[in-house]
């Protein structure tokens, strides 16, 4: 058994690209940021005539000329519309065709799993997004490995008897871990740390926004054992019809299940006798049965585990683990990254 | 002695004209070649919605020769980080990529199409290419013009001289 190692990322080789797309002058004075900076630094905020923000782990902050952090808006580097302009043409790498259905999604994801949100003028067609113009904002997610986020939760998504994965879903609202959770937990069933004396199983990794492998030309950049298979790219429904047909996974790894196409691929999966690992957005697991969809998947049983996470103590910080129908496993609430 | 010099200028003068006739029959053949590249990156964005220094850098290694050299140039300058796509690929020159063969104007069908397709949506990739397509097409009837009467008029002129040259100085 080959064990998951828990260094985690330098924060300056993590800014890498995400620092390529930006204009020189901005990159510049976010390199000037220390490395314990740099390192609680969860989002970097790019509105057109505001100054740049960055949301650090335990604050918010505006980046000033001086390239010292302050609180007062005036005293902040503004970001002009062209310095705009010229990160979204560097986001999408002068190719808008390639990443038009992402940004019809309001993102675009970066190499190495970083997703930019979009916000502007939106272009609608029949009643749907076609296209953004005049961009206005940018949101900048840094995504972070944290080898050794799933250790806590492990126990409970595998059954020792049966010697099963376990289905399992993390609830939790936006930039409590859930990514970095399910990537570890991928991680940990692909190298077979999960259970001492059990082989590693084979994982089909569906990763739609590009978020959990964080692939650069298909290739991904976060380690995700020997075992795993990934769809990069793939719409998630999609991915894991086509996973269960033809890569005989254990597990099926994905994020943010919430649409009718999603839950019905993941009844399939389960029925097919296939674990399925997947987070969702909502503050509990009852907020979560309360969105379109998923109440028939909780009554159905497709999971067998509930994981819940909040950012009480930071981000990863798991509120409860609970069973198929809602009863506590495990309250927590300690840990956190 | 005489006769060993005037023959060295006459061989002179008519290698100077072959070389420069070679240029106007190389010219043509060497338009087709970016043509070529053309509908493979053509392939490369419409069918794998490849993004552009990706799809560059494809096409540049198929292809080879100085061609894929080029096409390679392009896609690592567009993937460092600089200000503008427009000022990045003006370093990357088409004429000292053909030794001369080419001029940097040549290149224009291909970098106004780069910068159209930069923003384009699937849907409207078409358009862009066939543009470039049709202007490349033109540039290779001109340069298949110029070639025949060129290539013909240096050819001789290049003896000529030679003769010329040699029938002043005896």
């Amino acid at each position: 058994m080959a064990g998951v190692s828990v260094a985690r990322s330098n924060p300056r080789s993590v800014l890498e690209q995400v620092l390529a797309v930006l204009p020189g002058e901005l990159a510049r004075s976010l390199q000037g940021l220390s490395d314990d900076l740099l390192d609680e630094l969860e989002e970097i905020r790019l509105r057109a005539g505001q100054p740049l923000e960055l949301c650090l782990r335990q604050r918010p902050a505006f980046l000033a000329e001086d390239g010292e952090l302050t609180q007062s808006p005036h005293r902040g580097v503004r970001v002009s519309a062209d310095e705009l302009a010229q990160v979204l043409q560097r986001l999408t790498q002068f190719s808008r065709y390639a990443v038009e259905e992402d940004m019809r999604h309001g993102y675009v994801t970066l190499p190495g799993g970083h997703r930019v949100g979009i916000a502007g003028r939106a272009v609608v067609e029949a009643g749907h997004v076609r296209a953004f113009r005049h961009v206005t904002s940018l949101n900048v997610r840094i995504s972070r490995d944290h080898p050794g986020a799933a250790a806590s939760v492990m126990p409970f998504l595998y059954d020792r008897v049966s010697r099963r994965p376990l289905s399992s879903l993390i609830v939790s609202p936006p930039q409590c871990g859930k990514t970095t959770l399910v990537r570890d937990v991928a991680r940990r069933f692909s190298y077979g740390d999960f259970a001492p004396g059990d082989p590693g199983l084979k994982v089909a990794v569906i990763d739609e926004r590009s978020e959990i492998a964080g692939s650069v030309d298909g290739i991904p950049q976060f380690d995700l054992g020997p075992r795993a298979d990934v769809l990069d790219g793939c719409p998630k429904a999609e991915g894991m019809m086509m996973a269960i047909r033809s890569l005989s996974p254990h597990v099926v790894v994905t994020d943010e299940i919430g649409r009718m196409e999603d839950a019905e691929a993941v009844l399939e999966a389960s029925l097919a006798g296939v674990a399925v690992v997947a987070t969702a957005h909502a503050a509990s697991l009852d907020a979560w049965r309360r969105r379109p969809w998923m109440e028939r998947l909780f009554s159905a049983r497709a999971f067998d585990r509930y994981i819940v996470l909040s950012r009480r103590h930071g981000p990863g910080t798991v509120e409860a683990v609970l069973d198929a129908e809602g009863r506590p496993l495990r309250r927590g609430g300690a840990e956190a990254r | 002695m005489k006769l060993a010099g005037a023959a060295l200028v006459l061989f002179a003068c008519t290698l100077i004209g072959l070389r420069v006739a070679q240029g106007y029959r190389d010219r043509p053949k060497a338009l087709r070649q970016l043509l070529q590249a053309l509908i493979e990156l053509q392939s490369e964005v419409e069918y794998h919605a490849t993004p552009i220094p990706q799809a560059l850098r494809a096409v540049g290694t198929r292809l080879g020769g100085w061609c894929g050299a080029w096409l390679v140039d392009m896609a690592n300058v567009l993937s460092r980080p600089a200000d503008s796509p427009e000022i990045a690929l003006q370093n990357v020159s088409l004429a000292s990529a053909t030794s001369g063969t080419l001029r940097d104007a040549d290149a224009e069908p291909f970098l106004r199409l780069l910068r159209s397709i930069a923003v384009a949506d699937r849907d409207h990739l078409q358009q862009p290419f066939l543009a470039a397509r049709a202007d490349l097409e033109a540039a290779i009837q001109a340069a298949q013009d110029e070639a025949i009467q060129g290539a013909r008029l240096w050819q001789y002129l290049g003896a000529l001289a030679g003769v010329f040259i040699v029938l002043l100085l005896l």
